[in-house]
């Protein structure tokens, strides 16, 4: 299927997007922008940061959808081939030019043809990594659209855009004490709130020790805490800490 | 510190111009690859180098080229009007193309060391973006535009930046290397350029005009001499050896073999425009429009 306006038809999206306030509505808003091009599924995950965490890794997409069921049941996550090169690839890749510059495992393989199956014929992963600390995946599948430089095109600078919104929805969504944090903020200090130390939390949010001091120092700044005492006393009159 | 060279410092700072252009030879032509670039002279120059262009160039503390970007209102040729809409015509929207004196396109950043995301290529990086976007905003300008990687509008959203496609992304690829590109254009405003110090936690002064000046470092140098003479100089490949000669003889100790050098340049430079060659930065703003 080929796009007319491929600019035109993107910014009409962007504004839509601006509008937005939920998860649902992005995902919503992304289906009906994608469709037209053959599109049939798509999941947003982030894979890297604090995001990545089982409930929130699958920012935005067809999450209840027979074959995100069956992925998810079957732990796919553990040896998928687009999440492993996706993690390392620097641009944009099909299916495709995935699978004809790896040697596949037999499970790998077995993952792919049975997306296939569920009517991923073909597929776009986008690599998000909109900062040092986080890393996400936008995979969009269906057929007809992926050789098409205007479909890759549009849906690329849509993915880019509709993960942004998704962080901004759920960024705006944290608040502890009056004081807004973001999602990242709001899971180093629920760890922090459990007696994980700098280095635990780190580890379990796949990020930096600098970078968990920096969340913390952020929200003692906020929230003008000048120590983790002070800021504790700010969580538990914001209720993260019972 | 950042250097800001324009139109009004420019033969004050000559020197580190010229440090420039052989430091962009080095990193496009020596090191990227890029051949078409290639420039006898070994300083690398294009038809977007003009005298209403501005850099901003970081230097070390021993004066040394680091990192640079040049601008340019686009209200003059542009490389988004001339070099890519035409290469990608089916992915731009012509109509959107600026064409403003208030929107400046940003072009040939680079950074010398390889590994940028070193501390020090990161800090030279962040001092660049800071020190141009805050020169832009005290010039009145209201818009940055270029061509970027694709991957970098996702960093640059969740910076805070207001930016907006003016073209689909076109994919490259090269022996070593493969990508995405994408044209875009971005704000500038005052709350970018604070939220943009505060995420880099850039708190003090990038530009040095603001504490003391930048020693001048004069030279026989104007960019446009050298796209001419690269012009000319191609024309009599028997005379290359000639052309090498006198560049170093440029930067001799000796005055009188300065002299010498730049009296045959001068020479050459007439020559040049009396057979015609022209130098092509050199448009008026009323030719440049792009409908």
């Amino acid at each position: 299927m080929t796009v007319n306006s491929p600019l035109s038809d993107f910014i009409k999206f962007q504004h839509k997007l601006e509008t937005a306030t939920t998860v649902n509505e992005i995902t919503m808003l992304f289906a009906d922008y994608a469709k037209p091009m053959g599109v049939n599924y798509f999941v947003c995950a982030a894979i890297q940061g604090a995001y990545c965490t089982p409930e929130m890794s699958r920012m935005l997409g067809y999450n209840d959808s027979e074959w995100s069921r069956h992925y998810m049941a079957n732990k796919y996550y553990l040896d998928d081939l687009v999440i492993k090169y996706g993690a390392i690839a620097r641009k944009v890749f099909t299916y495709e030019e995935m699978i004809n510059s790896h040697d596949m495992t037999e499970r790998q393989k077995l993952i792919m043809r049975e997306a296939h199956d569920f009517g991923l014929a073909e597929g776009l992963v986008v690599p998000l990594r909109s900062s040092d600390d986080h890393l996400a995946l936008f995979s969009i599948a269906g057929r007809g659209f992926s050789n098409d430089p205007k479909c890759r095109g549009q849906l690329h600078m849509g993915a880019i855009y509709a993960h942004e919104r998704a962080l901004q929805v759920l960024d705006g969504a944290y608040e502890i004490g009056g004081v807004n944090i973001t999602k990242t903020q709001h899971d180093v200090l629920s760890y922090a709130a459990l007696g994980k130390t700098d280095g635990e939390i780190a580890t379990i949010l796949n990020i930096t020790e600098g970078s968990v001091s920096k969340h913390i120092a952020a929200v003692k700044q906020k929230s003008g805490a000048h120590t983790r005492l002070q800021l504790g006393a700010i969580l538990r009159s914001g209720r993260l800490i019972h | 510190m950042i250097l800001i060279i324009t139109p009004e410092n420019r033969q004050k700072y000559a020197g580190y111009l010229e440090d420039m252009h052989r430091m962009r030879h080095d990193v496009f032509v020596d090191r990227a690859g890029w051949s078409e670039l290639e420039s006898p002279f070994k300083l690398e120059i294009d038809e977007y180098d003009t005298p209403w262009t501005t850099y901003y160039i970081k230097l070390s503390e021993k004066g040394n080229v680091m990192a640079g970007i040049r601008t340019i209102p686009t209200v003059y040729k542009s490389m988004l009007a001339n070099f890519y809409y035409p290469k990608f015509p089916d992915l731009f929207d012509p109509e959107a193309l600026p064409a403003d004196p208030l929107v400046w396109e940003m072009s040939r950043y680079f950074v010398v060391d390889p590994e940028y995301k070193t501390q020090s290529g990161h800090a030279a990086k962040m001092e660049l973006y800071v020190g141009m976007f805050e020169h832009a905003l005290e010039q009145g300008a209201k818009a940055l535009c270029g061509v970027t990687e694709s991957y970098i509008i996702a960093r640059a959203l969740r910076l805070g930046w207001s930016v907006n496609p003016l073209s689909m992304p076109f994919e490259y690829s090269a022996p070593d290397f493969e990508g995405s590109m994408t044209a875009i254009k971005m704000d500038v405003n005052a709350d970018m350029v604070a939220s943009t110090r505060d995420a880099w936690k850039l708190s003090h002064q990038v530009r040095p005009e603001a504490i003391n000046e930048i020693a001048p470092k004069p030279a026989h140098f104007r960019a446009s001499d050298y796209v001419l003479l690269k012009e000319f100089a191609e024309k009599r490949p028997d005379s290359m050896n000639d052309f090498h000669k006198m560049i170093k003889m440029l930067s001799s100790p000796d005055s009188s073999q300065r002299n010498l050098a730049e009296g045959y340049l001068d020479r050459w430079i007439e020559e040049a425009l009396s057979e015609g060659l022209m130098f092509d930065g050199n448009v008026s703003p009323s030719s440049t429009s792009v409908n």
